[in-house]
């Protein structure tokens, strides 16, 4: 009998070029250490993060104050532009909020491993993500007081609304979508509610943690209820992640107007709402990585995995281009070849092109292993790519509606300060609602890396039995 | 809130005579027998009438300090005790008047709603309207409630009152001096009470001089009456018969200079298939240009020669030496085809074509086109007498500067609007004024003039006083007023001229009568008369006799060939504006919103330059220029626009108002700072500097080009005849539909539906604003119409075609086309747009949540959303309204409903009277507005109706047909007659 082989390496498997946990720790450090932006105090970089972020946050206010007080006329809307930055704005952020499901929900059905340290920074990120695109529906209607005309509800007038609109389907699927996500993501919390609660010093805290973690104690029992819900709202979640957007894209499809009907919307728009989701999950997770020291769960293959999502979507999306275009030119409508013209060639043209740089062109660096691990090219590369989709949104709704039957009602649209700080005021929100997350939830969920390591080092021993195993009968 | 009568001490409660509205006389009231009952005994006899109000108005401003007594208070106004009986609430009635355009009368009639005017239309009667109304007559309406109409009297600038100025005028007019330093300043009117009272002034005071001053009449035409006849005749041209027809820069299809006959007998000569033939050369694109079969543009220095090159064609032709004398100029190729196919097509159609100058040409010019209208009508012009008094002569206001700078003059009565401002560039006025003691002004507002004269006084509106005028023909109308004097010290101006014609102890009124019982005294019965008249808006066999007039053709001859030469280099050319004139409808949001028909351009007026020279001289859209010509100049925007002449700057009078009305303040420039009195209407010697700067411009249409889509067809009538339209098979087609057809009404049912007749629409935008008067649309301003929000319902969208330099132009009106399958109905989340089963897409202005997916989905860009909360406005804005239509809130979409309130309307007055909606009964407010009958209105459900005709016309087409939305409205492709010799 020989002498037993050392232990094998971490990544036995030769597919898994980097580690998913750099280090292994027992579970009450482990804890800790994922509780640890939690529980201590913020430095001053989140204080000045938050400042920026609040002050974006109030002009927001201020610009919502003025759209409400005197009117969507504030917009830079017209006839016939009648939509542009607002519903821009909701494509983007609806779009933005689908990463979250899609790793959450969809990872998890496949049991990618791999999504456990992320996935609640990405569900927190898709809610308040749905915060901002929720705002807009509300915000561009002229009477936004009358917003409930468009909620099923049994009304004294005997109205219902308009069933045959996408705009009614929009809202179906936006309100299921955001209680979904807001079920999928407080029930992925719960375990972790109850870790901090028992971590917690202060009282205070400890009484909040324990109202919100619902009395969870984690017998086997809760653990197994658990389980079956997490999984259940994981297989209801995941055909919203194609519905939603679908429906979304509906709101064009389905209108007449040349470039926007056309039977290609749905999967595009799907495959772009991953896209510019994947990009805004690692916008946020690269600096909060670096900042919360993250670096031991989420590591260099979370961000090689994010890398190949964005390219394989970053693909579907510039097929989606091609066959935009195509069927343009293929239609053999002057009305819809007009619009893909002035795509290319006209008022819309520099927006156009910038599109097709940060869309298409950017993510085609990942086919680069090298570059694919390398932070600061992938953050540089997602912020490009959430740029370029919320252009492509822009350009998608704006320039059809621009130039589209009558030569005589053309017309091109330019943004007011409200728009703009409309769209700035959300991102700040958005970020506000997301540095609050990181200092008052764990960023990470903590029972599933747990759960990671214990099955990382289940599959590591299994792997070792079978090499002295097999070293044994050598 | 209170009460209409608490807010406004209007008579809105005491109703009108029955003898005014046309209803009351066709609902048989006992006609009272002549001399039985004393004057006005039928008028109710407590309370305050309209009449009686304008009495006590004229007395109170006569009898020192008793102005403002008329008025009632306020908390005194009573219900009705015993209701009038014509006013039911809610019933609109419908007085007869009628609205002064360049002197002469057009009728109209005046919808009231409780006393307060809220729609003007055309009078049927009268033969200047034919029941039609233009933009300008329509618009009239918002003068009347303009809240910056001049409120107090001011002598040198300080709150006087009333009283003050009569005893001014009373002092003045009791001199004995024959009036030698006694000077009106008025604009040349046709009314017989004016007419009547400058003849009793000169009477009185012999040595006093009434000055003619108008802007835009500048006395050539009236000379060129006198070159060719010796007398002030006005050629009458028989529009009806017309089988060629040349226009030297005349642009008579413009309602505003052409009138509304015009327009109308002309275009149903044109139907097909036998279509006239319309030649016309002009400096600039207008209205006429564009309907046009041949088009020549022209230098406006050009424009003579290529008249006498006419003459001298026309003459070879028909083998006349004598005009064969003219036509010295060489041509080029373009103008010589042009000419020569002018004169052919003249002497083949013989005295079924005749020529029209425009204003600004030279008096020989008009003179030589009467000369040749008589050479192709047989030696005689039709005629009629020319009724404006004083006749327009340019000469007259320098010559009153004159007077005022020797000291002549010390009392000045200034009735026409604005001298100051619209006086030539060389000729002080403004200056001179201050040197007069008592020189009084009587305008709506407190303007360029108002600020230099020693007394200003607020003008009455022509819907608050009594008046009369005289149509083109000679048809008289006794002007009524429809409401006492919204501003309280206003004036009637000719109660200023009263007292010097010695009659300061009657009324307007009386005087008026007075006037007009001569007029009755042949045919007796006066009071039955005078009801009469005032219910038909027309004064019966006041029509006057149409002359065959000869033409002294040598003095013609001799003026044309004295014509100075064609000028060289960029030439100013100045042109009456289509929305504002000269300036006096600056006030008025309605027009200055009203898109310019051939640039589109509103709230603005620009240097027109060509495509050719703008390019030669690298300018662009919204340059700025300066333009210096004899030591003047002005800074103004560049706006390109085809069909101009090369080397030519049009410039639209009427802007850069300096005081006066907040809404005409400050808008565009103005171009009368260059206009020279020996230059009224082009000069040469122009310099043209680039300056800094960049101006946007609100245009409603930026898109001039239909990108080849067939979108508004036209096509010769030639080919039409011979092949029909390649492009119409497909418009015409049927189209399939997922889903279920819809439902066919019975016989009983209605099928509302609209036809649009291209070949007919001249674009005059009278159908704008009628419109927007109908159904309470607001004007939204300057900056909201650059972006992109202008509320009209209906738009007239122009497009040209062809060479940029001399593009065919059409014009379409379109407004909601109420498909069967209406795009915006799906899409609407909310229900708020719904298809009724007489075929209407309605909106739901309570159910609008504003989402704008209809407008989004609509592909004729129809709808119009309220942006912003454009019906904020004062009391004085509320009172003009329809109170059969919604006014919309901010956040609601609207467009065009058919007028629905007026279907609905005439369904309830046809059941109550147990019968159907009858054919034509129906008419909407654009087609009613429409001088030359391109819309009609009616019901798809009869097949007698007009419009179920037009729908299975050869021509007619849906537009954007392929789309499948089966619009209710269609258009009826337009033809054009080109001549084979240049087409």
């Amino acid at each position: 009998m020989s002498e037993p082989l050392p232990l094998a390496p971490v990544t036995a498997d030769p597919l898994v070029v980097h580690p998913l946990l750099e280090e292994r720790r027992p579970d009450a450090q482990l804890g800790e250490a994922l509780l640890r932006p939690v529980l201590t105090a913020p430095g001053m970089g989140w204080w000045a993060l938050v400042g920026v972020c609040a002050a974006l946050s109030v002009l927001l206010a201020v610009a919502i104050t003025i759209t409400f007080v005197t009117g969507v006329g504030t917009w830079g809307n017209n006839i016939p532009v009648a939509w542009a930055f607002g519903i821009t704005n909701f494509v983007w952020w609806i779009g933005i909020g689908h990463a979250g499901t899609l790793i959450s929900a969809i990872l998890l059905l496949f049991g990618m491993k791999w999504r456990n340290s992320v996935n609640r920074m990405a569900e927190a990120m898709t809610l308040f993500a749905l915060v901002c695109a929720a705002l807009f529906p509300l915000l561009h209607l002229g009477r936004p007081w009358k917003f409930y005309y468009l909620v099923p509800y049994p009304s004294s007038l005997r109205m219902w609304p308009q069933f045959r609109s996408p705009l009614t389907w929009d809202v179906v699927a936006i309100t299921t979508y955001l209680t979904v996500s807001v079920l999928f993501w407080y029930l992925g919390l719960l375990p972790d509610l109850a870790t901090a609660r028992d971590t917690a010093k202060q009282p205070w805290r400890r009484r909040v943690w324990g109202l919100l973690s619902l009395g969870w104690r984690g017998s086997a029992r809760h653990w197994r209820h658990w389980r079956t819900g997490y999984l259940l709202l994981a297989g209801l979640a995941t055909p919203l992640v194609v519905s939603v957007h679908t429906i979304v894209s509906f709101d064009f499809a389905v209108a007449q107007l040349p470039g926007w009907h056309s039977t290609v919307f749905p999967p595009y728009f799907v495959a772009g709402a991953i896209f510019s989701g994947l990009a805004m999950v690692l916008s946020l997770l690269i600096p909060a990585r670096r900042a919360l020291h993250l670096h031991a769960v989420v590591t260099q293959a979370h961000l090689d995995a994010l890398a190949r999502l964005l390219l394989v979507s970053g693909l579907f999306v510039a097929y989606g281009y091609v066959q935009e275009h195509f069927f343009g030119w293929y239609s053999g409508s002057p009305y819809e070849m007009h619009v893909m013209n002035i795509l290319r060639t006209g008022p819309y043209a520099p927006a156009f092109w910038t599109v097709f740089a940060c869309n298409v062109l950017v993510p085609q660096l990942f086919w680069s292993a090298r570059l694919r691990t390398q932070p600061v090219v992938l953050w540089c590369a997602a912020l490009l790519v959430n740029v370029g989709m919320w252009l492509e949104r822009f350009i998608i709704i704006v320039s059809p509606l621009s130039e589209d039957f009558l030569p005589s009602s053309w017309r091109h649209y330019a943004p007011t300060w409200v728009d703009l700080s409309l769209l700035s005021g959300t991102v700040g929100l958005f970020g506000l609602g997301f540095l609050l997350f990181l200092r008052f939830l764990p960023p990470v969920p903590i029972s599933e890396v747990k759960e990671l390591q214990h099955e990382l080092e289940a599959s590591e021993a299994f792997a070792h039995d079978v090499s002295v195993r097999q070293g044994g009968a050598r | 809130m209170p009460p209409l009568t608490d807010r406004y001490s209007l008579p809105v409660l005491e109703g009108a005579e029955p003898w005014r509205s046309l209803e009351a006389r066709q609902g048989a009231a006992p006609a009272p027998s002549p001399g039985e009952f004393p004057l006005d005994a039928d008028a109710p006899p407590r309370g305050l009438s309209r009449r009686v109000l304008l009495e006590l108005a004229a007395f109170g401003t006569a009898a020192a300090g008793l102005t403002g007594c008329f008025r009632a208070p306020p908390e005194k106004v009573l219900p009705y005790s015993r209701q009038p009986p014509d006013v039911t609430p809610g019933i609109p009635l419908h007085y007869a008047t009628g609205l002064l355009l360049e002197g002469y009368t057009r009728g109209v009639l005046v919808r009231s709603q409780e006393g307060r005017p809220t729609l003007v239309q055309g009078n049927p009667s009268h033969p200047e309207s034919l029941g039609a109304a233009g933009a300008h007559e329509q618009a009239s309406l918002l003068g009347l409630y303009d809240p910056h109409r001049a409120r107090a009297v001011r002598h040198r600038g300080a709150p006087t009152s009333l009283s003050q100025v009569f005893q001014m005028v009373r002092r003045r007019a009791a001199r004995q001096d024959g009036g030698a330093g006694l000077r009106l300043l008025v604009e040349p009117t046709a009314s017989p009470l004016w007419t009547r009272t400058f003849e009793r002034i000169l009477a009185r005071f012999p040595k006093a001089r009434v000055v003619p001053f108008s802007a835009t009449r500048t006395g050539n035409a009236h000379e060129g009456a006198r070159l060719a006849w010796g007398r002030p005749l006005r050629a009458m041209p028989d529009w009806g018969s017309a089988r060629a027809v040349v226009s030297l820069d005349d642009d008579f299809l413009s309602t505003l200079t052409g009138g509304l006959r015009a327009p109308r007998e002309f275009v149903s000569a044109r139907m097909p298939p036998a279509l006239n033939r319309l030649w016309v050369v002009e400096s600039r694109l207008s209205l006429t240009g564009a309907f046009a079969d041949e088009r020549l543009r022209a230098r406006p220095s050009r424009v003579p020669w290529i008249a006498q090159a006419l003459a001298a064609e026309l003459g070879r032709l028909l083998g006349r030496d004598a005009l064969r004398v003219l036509g010295r100029e060489a041509l080029e190729p373009a103008e010589h085809r042009w000419v020569a196919g002018a004169a052919r097509d003249l002497a083949e159609q013989g005295d079924e074509a005749f020529i029209v100058v425009g204003e600004s040409q030279p008096a020989a010019v008009h003179a030589l086109a009467h000369l040749l209208n008589a050479t192709l009508h047989g030696g005689t012009v039709r005629c009629v007498d020319s009724l404006l008094v004083p006749a327009p002569d340019a000469a007259a206001l320098p010559a009153l500067v004159a007077d005022i700078r020797a000291g002549v003059v010390d009392t000045l009565l200034i009735t026409a609007w604005n001298p100051v401002y619209r006086a030539p560039t060389d000729v002080p006025l403004g200056e001179a004024l201050g040197l007069v003691e008592d020189a009084v002004y009587c305008a709506l507002h407190d303007d360029e003039t108002a600020a230099r004269v020693s007394w200003s006084v607020p003008s009455t509106h022509p819907f608050e006083a009594w008046d009369d005028g005289r149509a083109v023909d000679g048809t008289a109308t006794v002007l009524q007023p429809l409401i006492a004097p919204l501003v309280e010290s206003a004036v009637p101006p000719l109660e200023l001229l009263a007292a010097f014609a010695g009659a300061l102890a009657t009324t307007p009124y009386e005087r008026l009568r007075a006037q007009w019982r001569e007029h009755a005294a042949a045919s007796g019965g006066f009071e039955e008369e005078w009801e009469r008249w005032l219910a038909e808006g027309v004064v019966p066999g006041t029509q006057l006799p149409v002359q065959q007039a000869a033409v002294d053709a040598a003095s013609v001859l001799a003026a044309a060939q004295s014509l100075p030469p064609s000028g060289d280099g960029l030439e100013l050319h100045f042109v009456t504006d289509v929305k504002v004139h000269d300036g006096r409808y600056g006030a008025n949001p309605w027009l200055q919103e009203l898109p310019d028909p051939v640039t589109q351009l509103t709230w603005d007026n620009a240097v027109w330059v060509s495509p050719a020279t703008a390019s030669r001289l690298s300018l662009v859209r919204g340059d700025r220029v300066r333009l210096e010509l004899h030591g003047r100049s002005v800074e103004a925007p560049v706006l390109v626009v085809p069909g101009q002449a090369d080397d030519t700057l049009t410039l639209p009078l009427g802007y850069g108002q300096r005081l006066g009305s907040p809404v005409a303040r400050g808008v565009g420039f103005d171009a009368q700072v260059l206009r020279f009195q020996d230059a009224p209407w082009w000069a040469s010697g122009v310099r043209l500097t680039r300056v800094e700067g960049h101006h946007g411009f609100a245009l409603t249409q930026e898109h001039w080009h239909m990108e080849g889509r067939p979108i508004a067809l036209q096509t010769t009538a030639a080919r039409f005849a011979a092949q029909g339209d390649a492009r119409l098979p497909a418009l015409q087609a049927p189209t399939e539909h997922l889903y279920p057809p819809q439902p066919v009404p019975d016989a009983s049912g209605h099928r509302w539906g609209m036809s649009i007749d291209l070949h007919r629409c001249t674009g005059c935008s009278a159908c704008v604003v009628a419109c927007q008067a109908e159904n309470n649309i607001p004007a939204v301003g300057k900056d909201q119409v650059r972006r992109g929000r202008e509320m009209h319902w209906l738009r007239i969208d122009r497009y040209f075609m062809g060479d940029a330099d001399n593009p065919s132009v059409i014009t379409q009106p379109l407004m909601c086309v109420h498909c069967e399958y209406a795009p915006c109905e799906y899409v609407c989340p909310v229900a708020a747009t719904v298809h009724s089963d007489e075929g209407l897409n309605q909106m739901v202005y309570n159910r609008c949540v504003g989402t704008r997916y209809c407008s989004n989905n609509c592909p004729y860009k129809v709808r119009r959303f309220n942006y912003l909360e454009y019906n904020r406005g004062g009391p004085l804005d509320r009172m003009y309204r329809n109170p059969q239509v919604t006014v919309r809130s901010r956040g609601v979409m609207e467009k065009c409903t058919y007028c629905v309130q007026r279907i609905e309307a005439a369904r309830i007055t046809a059941r109550m009277a147990h019968r159907a909606i009858r054919q034509g009964e129906v008419r909407t407010a654009c087609q009613q507005a429409c001088p030359t009958e391109a819309i009609v209105f009616g019901d798809l459900n009869q097949p007698e109706d007009p419009v179920t005709r037009l729908h299975q016309d050869p021509r007619h087409y849906a537009l954007l047909n392929h789309l499948g939305t089966q619009p209710r409205t269609v258009h009826l492709i337009r033809l054009k007659n080109p001549s084979e010799a240049t087409g």
